[in-house]
C-alpha cells in the first residue's frame, strides 16, 4: 500500500510503541536488537518494511524502529513517534564512516553535535547557524553508562551528510573543510533527529554511532554481517540509557 | 609573535584562560598568578602568563564578539601551540529554569555570525565542547554544590540578535553569549580542548539580575573553576 509521507507511516496500534524508542536506520538491525536484547519483543509494525518491535529491557519498556536512511526517513519517523505515539526519548544507533586518523573501525562515538547541510532550520532561522545538539541528560547518562559497563567511547561531533555517493571532485572539495576540524565521522540522520527533538520541550534525543568503514584504515572494514550484528556495545549503551531514564532519578544530569 | 599578540613563541602557556575584557584578564593575573608577566600590550588587549599552584597558565583578553575572539584564538592556534582554551564570561539566561547565579557549560554553540557559513561552504558547523573537559567541570560543580547545567548556548554578534536568541531558547538553548561559537571553532581547527563556562547574571526576561556583589562572587567562582580545570 502506498501512501504519501504526509500521511501515516506506521500501522502500529495506538499505545503499542513505548515512550522510549531506539532508532537504527536498518529495519533488520531493529529485528536483531529486539531478538537479542529485549524481553518478550512483539512486532508492532511491518508497514513500509519499517520493522518496529516493542518489549522491555531489564524491565524498562522500549521500542525499536528501523527508520530507513536519510533526512526524510528519520524526520518522518521521529515526527510520527512523537505526535502519534507520544515518544519522549529517541536514541539513534547507527554506523558511520570516518577519515579521522584517531578513529578506528568499531569505535563507539557519542555524538555531542552534528553539522547540518540541509534546510531543516531555514524556515525559522534562515541563514543563522542552529547546531543540532544532543540532549545533555541522555549524553551524560550514556557516557556514565558506557564507563560503568567498561565500554570505551569517544565523544565529539560528526557530519550528517545528505549525499552518500558524492563524485570524486565533490568529495575532495568538501573533504578539506572537514578534515582539519576534528570531526569524528560521517553518517546521515543525526542532525535531523536532533533538530526535530529540539522542537519539543519534553522530547530528548541522542545519537550513538559505531565506525564501520574507514577511508584510511581499509583493512579494518567491517563485513555486512559484522555491521549488522557485532556493534552490540553501541546498542547496550542506548538500552542502558533507556533503563536509567525509566528508573526514578536514574541520571545525574 | 602574531599580528595582534607581541609575545614570542613559548611566552604563552599551552593552557589559556580566555575572557572578553582585558581588565578581567589583568584581575585574574593579579589575584591568582604568581610571577605574572604581561605577554601582550598590543591594542591594550592585555594577556598575562604566570604560575598557579606551580602550573604555568596564561590568561588572555579576546575582546567582544566572534570577529575579535576569532582573531585571538586563530593567532593563538597558529603561533603558540595551545592545548586548552578555558573561556569564562558572565551571560544572560534564555530559559526559565536557568537562573541567575547558576553556571552553564556550553555543550555547543548556535550563532548568528556568518563566519562559519563562509568557512564551511554554506554548511552549519557544530562548535562543541571537549566532552571530557565538560564532564570534569560538571562533576566539579556538583561536588562543590554549585548549580550547573549543560547544553547549547547562542553566540550572537550584537544585541540586535537577542530576538533570535530567545527563539533558540525555546529550542533548548540555555544562555546567550558572544564568543563561544568562534572559540570552539578555532579549538576544533587546531586540536585544542575547549570549554566555555558562563555565569548567569540575569534571567531570560532581563527582570531578575544579580547585584554587583553577587556578580563578583559568581565571576570569582568561574575563575576558580577554570583554574581547577587547567
Amino acid at each position: 500500500m502506498t501512501t504519501t509521507v504526509l500521511e501515516r507511516l506506521l500501522s502500529a496500534e495506538p499505545g503499542s510503541i513505548a515512550p522510549a524508542v531506539i532508532l537504527p536506520g536498518d529495519p533488520l538491525r531493529a529485528q536483531f536488537i529486539a531478538e537479542n536484547f529485549l524481553e518478550a519483543p512483539r512486532l508492532v509494525n511491518e508497514a513500509r518494511g519499517m520493522l518496529c518491535y516493542t518489549g522491555t529491557y531489564q524491565g524498562a519498556p522500549v521500542s525499536v524502529l528501523g527508520t530507513g536512511m536519510g533526512a526524510s526517513s528519520i524526520t518522518a519517523s521521529a515526527l510520527e513517534l512523537i505526535e502519534r505515539y507520544g515518544a519522549k526519548t529517541l536514541i539513534r544507533v547507527g554506523t558511520c564512516g570516518s577519515w579521522n586518523p584517531e578513529v578506528h573501525v568499531r569505535d563507539v562515538i557519542l555524538v555531542e553535535a552534528t553539522t547540518l547541510e540541509g534546510n531543516a532550520t531555514y524556515d525559522e532561522f534562515g541563514r543563522y547557524d542552529v547546531v543540532p545538539t544532543a540532549d545533555y541528560k541522555l549524553l551524560k547518562c550514556a557516557s556514565d553508562s558506557a564507563a560503568a559497563c567498561g565500554i570505551p567511547f569517544k565523544s565529539g561531533v560528526v557530519t550528517t551528510g545528505d549525499c552518500l555517493h558524492p563524485e570524486a571532485a565533490m568529495a575532495e572539495r568538501n573533504g578539506y573543510l572537514w578534515q582539519n576540524h576534528g570531526i569524528l565521522g560521517v553518517e546521515m540522520e543525526g542532525a535531523y533527529l536532533y533538530t526535530v527533538a529540539a522542537r519539543y520541550e519534553d522530547v530528548r534525543a541522542l545519537v550513538v554511532v559505531t565506525c564501520s568503514d574507514h577511508a584510511l584504515y581499509r583493512e579494518e572494514d567491517a563485513s555486512f554481517e559484522e555491521r549488522q550484528k557485532s556493534f552490540c556495545d553501541m546498542m547496550r549503551i542506548a538500552l542502558e540509557v533507556v533503563k536509567k531514564q525509566h528508573e526514578e532519578g536514574g541520571c545525574r544530569a | 609573535m602574531s599580528m595582534s599578540l607581541e609575545a614570542k613563541k613559548g611566552e604563552i602557556s599551552p593552557v589559556v584562560i580566555l575572557t572578553q575584557d582585558p581588565m578581567d584578564a589583568k584581575y585574574i593575573a593579579d589575584t591568582r598568578l604568581e610571577g605574572a608577566v604581561c605577554h601582550n600590550r598590543v591594542r591594550n588587549m592585555l594577556g598575562f602568563t604566570g604560575l598557579y599552584q606551580g602550573k604555568r597558565i596564561s590568561v588572555q583578553g579576546v575582546g567582544i564578539g566572534p570577529v575579535s575572539a576569532g582573531i585571538y584564538t586563530q593567532e593563538l592556534g597558529e603561533d603558540y601551540e595551545p592545548s586548552c582554551f578555558l573561556k569564562i564570561e558572565t551571560a544572560q539566561s534564555l530559559r526559565p529554569e536557568v537562573k541567575p547565579g547558576e553556571i552553564v557549560l556550553a555543550l555547543s554553540a548556535h550563532t548568528t555570525s556568518r563566519m562559519n557559513r563562509l568557512r564551511f561552504g554554506d554548511r552549519i558547523f557544530p562548535p562543541a565542547a571537549n566532552y571530557a573537559l565538560l564532564d570534569r567541570a560538571f562533576e566539579l560543580c556538583k561536588s562543590n554544590g554549585w548549580p550547573v547545567k549543560a547544553g547549547p548556548v547562542v553566540s550572537v554578534e550584537s544585541a540586535y540578535d537577542l530576538g533570535t536568541a530567545k527563539k533558540l531558547g525555546e529550542r533548548g538553548a540555555l544562555a546567550v553569549d558572544m564568543e563561544t561559537s568562534v572559540v570552539y571553532t578555532s579549538a576544533a581547527r587546531f586540536g585544542v580542548q575547549a570549554l566555555s563556562v558562563l555565569g548567569i547574571v540575569s534571567d531570560a526576561d532581563g527582570e531578575s539580575a544579580l547585584d554587583e556583589a553577587a556578580r563578583k562572587d559568581l565571576y570569582e567562582r568561574l575563575i576558580d573553576l577554570a583554574l581547577a580545570l587547567a
